[in-house]
């Protein structure tokens, strides 16, 4: 099925549905755009999309709702849009099984990109579910070998330092929620913890020798999460 | 109210109602004792025995204590009794004289039986005098106390504790009830006359007339009002002082009860308050951002699929446009936020690192063509701020400083702790500020007017919504020219050592 996925946007604004379908429509992408969380339950049951951009204000349902009832019979990857910036809601619907979000307004290279990462993802997992070599820029992680180098040159990661990049590095591309991070790799979850992954994530950062100014591997996402990059 | 709270007039003198008078007492134990004499002759006249006759002066002295208050008028009865067994029924007769010596022994066994007879009927009178009094005052305790917990609202408290107070000591008093600051606020006055309680404010001096009985009525945490009663009005005894002092702390608890339920409806109303303004800050964010997006959605599109360089740029014209309305929607965002609410409430423990880049990141789209560097220190700085206030704070800083750099020049954001502050730099390499604009940078509306016209835009909130919000974290916003050249806005957040690694 691959560069033949059919795209569900579900939008009730209709300005931004069509500035969405058109930026779709110019790199060739399929779509069927509904406006309503009823209209959208319904494609999603007949139609099969592969993915789905989903606005979380809308009319009739809350977004929360069909990103629930939509994991509860698929893993088709979702996509967030919303004007509402405020992180708990950010985290509620990537708690709830969304894969991204982009808050709005955005532009359309952001759009792509997002989408770029999600279906690369996709046909990743198609082709080989297991993967335990991982290879962005200059940087190679070993899973298996717990090894990680840096432009060809073995960089020292204490165990936890280690799980916490492995998590990162497997998830690449989507955003990882605090609370997500802490429990794969804690086991349980504190709010006193969230100072220690930052703590986590600033040696990582040290180590792998990133600009504060432009970040390339490990991005954070204010008050959410983080995200590896995924190119 | 008048209705709910008309009580049961009570008053303290309800028990002394049966008290007689000295000389009542002294008739009634008088034609008593005649009355028995009257029936002891009828007896002798039928022939009973002495012994009969004895006892019913005996009964006598019984009834005379009964109906009487105090030791004194059944000791005198049976001293009086006694001498008129002597005089009417012993030989002889109609005199004082006695002939037989046993006879002084029937006195005296008499004697001993009426007086512990009227003694004990005495005690036993008074033990239930008591006992009737403190249950009446128990009962008027608990009346009071239930029609307080009735009464709701300050007023209907002040009410029915006047109404109360005033049935106690028949008088018409007053309670003067104090505001937040201890100041005299409203007086409710009971009127016996007209059966009602008349409020008005009171008046702002504190009305302490001298010799007039006041009762305060106050917690230890607090004063609540005061009871003042009019001229010669005062308890009598300890009894009435005690009593009208627990009914002081009843209404004491009843007025404590009203302010608690006032202090939660105020928080109740301002949290209200809040949810309302929150909600109608979220609803402007959403439909300006929403119309916004697809402007400037449609309008990069318009770019892309355009082929004329003419309508190219009338369609990037319109996406810059949108795009710096964005970037205004979020500024009086944040400032309406900051304004109204008086206090950031979001407050964590952020890493500094992260929040600048994230700064960055996102200025980085209005500075195309400068070089945006950033400089942070080794150890991971944590600081108390609301994240998303400091990254839009930043975000003006470096826009600020796009604005006054010509194209290749570097923007240098430096973080650095010292001593109890943590310092962030935005610095330029552009005209500088002209010495006196200096102090007028973080004006509102204020905008510099220097360099080249068509490149700035904005009406100056920017840099006051970033000393707006620094003000509101306890920290400091200023603005310099840097020897080498250009500016450099800087500013400092509170930090407390935080965690290092």
């Amino acid at each position: 099925m691959t560069g033949n996925e059919l795209f569900l946007i579900v939008e009730d604004d209709r300005q931004i549905l069509s500035f969405i379908g058109f930026s779709l429509k110019s790199k060739e992408y399929r779509s069927v755009q509904a406006t309503t969380g009823k209209e959208a339950m319904n494609f999603l049951a007949t139609l099969h999309p592969d993915i789905m951009i989903l606005d979380l204000g809308l009319p009739d349902m809350d977004g929360l709702e069909i990103i629930r009832q939509a994991r509860a019979v698929s893993d088709l990857p979702i996509i967030v849009v919303s004007a509402r910036d405020q992180d708990h809601e950010k985290i509620e619907a990537l708690d709830a099984g969304a894969d991204d979000y982009l808050t709005k307004p955005f532009s359309i290279n952001e759009l792509l990109a997002r989408i770029r990462v999600i279906l690369r993802r996709l046909h990743k997992k198609d082709e080989a579910p297991a993967q335990s070599d991982f290879k962005i820029g200059e940087l190679e992680v070993h899973l298996d070998k717990h090894q990680v180098l840096l432009s060809g040159k073995e960089i020292h990661f204490t165990p936890m330092e280690f799980n916490v990049l492995a998590l990162l590095v497997q998830n690449a591309g989507k955003v990882l929620t605090h609370t997500f991070i802490i429990r794969q790799v804690w086991g349980s979850y504190l709010e006193s913890d969230n100072q220690s992954l930052r703590v986590f994530m600033a040696n990582i950062r040290r180590k792998l020798q990133e600009d504060p100014a432009k970040p390339r591997y490990i991005l954070t996402e204010i008050g959410v999460g983080y995200r590896f990059a995924d190119e | 109210m008048k209705d709910r709270f008309d009580l049961e007039i009570l008053k303290l003198s309800a028990g002394k109602s049966t008290m007689h008078s000295v000389a009542a007492q002294i008739t009634v134990s008088v034609i008593v004792i005649l009355l028995t004499t009257l029936v002891a002759l009828v007896f002798r006249f039928w022939g009973f025995a002495e012994i009969s006759i004895g006892v019913v002066y005996i009964l006598c002295v019984l009834i005379i204590a009964r109906v009487t208050r105090g030791y004194m008028y059944g000791l005198a009865a049976s001293v009086a009794n006694i001498l008129c067994f002597n005089y009417f029924f012993t030989e002889p007769y109609y005199t004082l004289h006695v002939y037989n010596r046993n006879y002084f022994t029937t006195f005296v066994v008499m004697l001993l039986a009426s007086v512990l007879t009227s003694t004990l009927t005495s005690e036993i009178l008074d033990s239930s005098a008591l006992a009737s009094k403190n249950e009446g005052i128990t009962r008027m305790l608990y009346q009071i106390t239930s029609s307080l917990a009735k009464a709701s609202g300050v007023p209907e408290v002040a009410s029915v504790s006047v109404r109360c107070i005033s049935n106690l000591m028949d008088c018409d008093t007053c309670f003067v009830t104090l505001g937040e600051d201890g100041v005299p606020d409203w007086e409710y006055t009971y009127s016996a006359a007209e059966h009602r309680v008349i409020s008005k404010p009171a008046p702002q001096a504190e009305t302490k007339e001298k010799g007039k009985y006041v009762l305060p009525v106050s917690s230890h945490a607090k004063r609540y009002g005061m009871l003042c009663f009019p001229d010669g009005a005062a308890p009598a005894g300890e009894d009435e002082e005690k009593l009208l002092r627990s009914v002081a702390v009843q209404i004491c608890v009843a007025m404590e009860r009203e302010h608690l339920a006032d202090e939660k409806k105020k928080v109740e109303a301002q949290a209200e308050r809040e949810k309302l303004k929150s909600n109608l800050l979220r609803s402007i964010s959403h439909d300006l951002r929403t119309p916004l997006a697809g402007i400037s959605g449609l309008a990069e599109i318009l770019q892309y699929n355009l082929e004329e360089d003419e309508n190219r740029e009338i369609a990037r014209a319109i996406y810059d446009d949108a795009n710096w309305l964005t970037h205004m929607v979020e500024n009086i965002l944040s400032l309406t936020k900051i304004q109204e609410g008086k206090m950031i409430q979001n407050i964590q423990q952020e890493a500094v690192e992260e929040i600048v880049a994230e700064a960055v990141k996102r200025a980085a789209k209005y500075a195309e063509k400068q070089k945006i560097t950033v400089k942070i220190p080794h150890d991971v700085l944590f600081v108390p701020m609301d994240g998303k206030l400091i990254i839009q704070v930043l975000i003006n800083l470096i826009d600020n400083a796009v604005k006054h750099s010509a194209p290749e020049q570097e923007i240098r954001v430096e973080v650095y702790p010292e001593n109890n502050k943590v310092w962030f730099n935005v610095a330029d390499h552009g005209t500088g500020i002209p010495e006196d604009e200096l102090p007028h940078v973080f004006d509102l509306f204020y905008r510099a007017d220097h360099g080249q016209a068509d490149s700035k835009r904005g009406i100056g909130l920017g840099l006051t919504i970033c000393k707006s919000i620094i003000d509101a974290h306890g920290g400091s916003i200023l603005a310099e020219n840097n020897t080498e050249g250009g500016a450099t806005l800087r500013f400092w957040l509170p930090y407390q050592g935080g965690m290092k690694n």
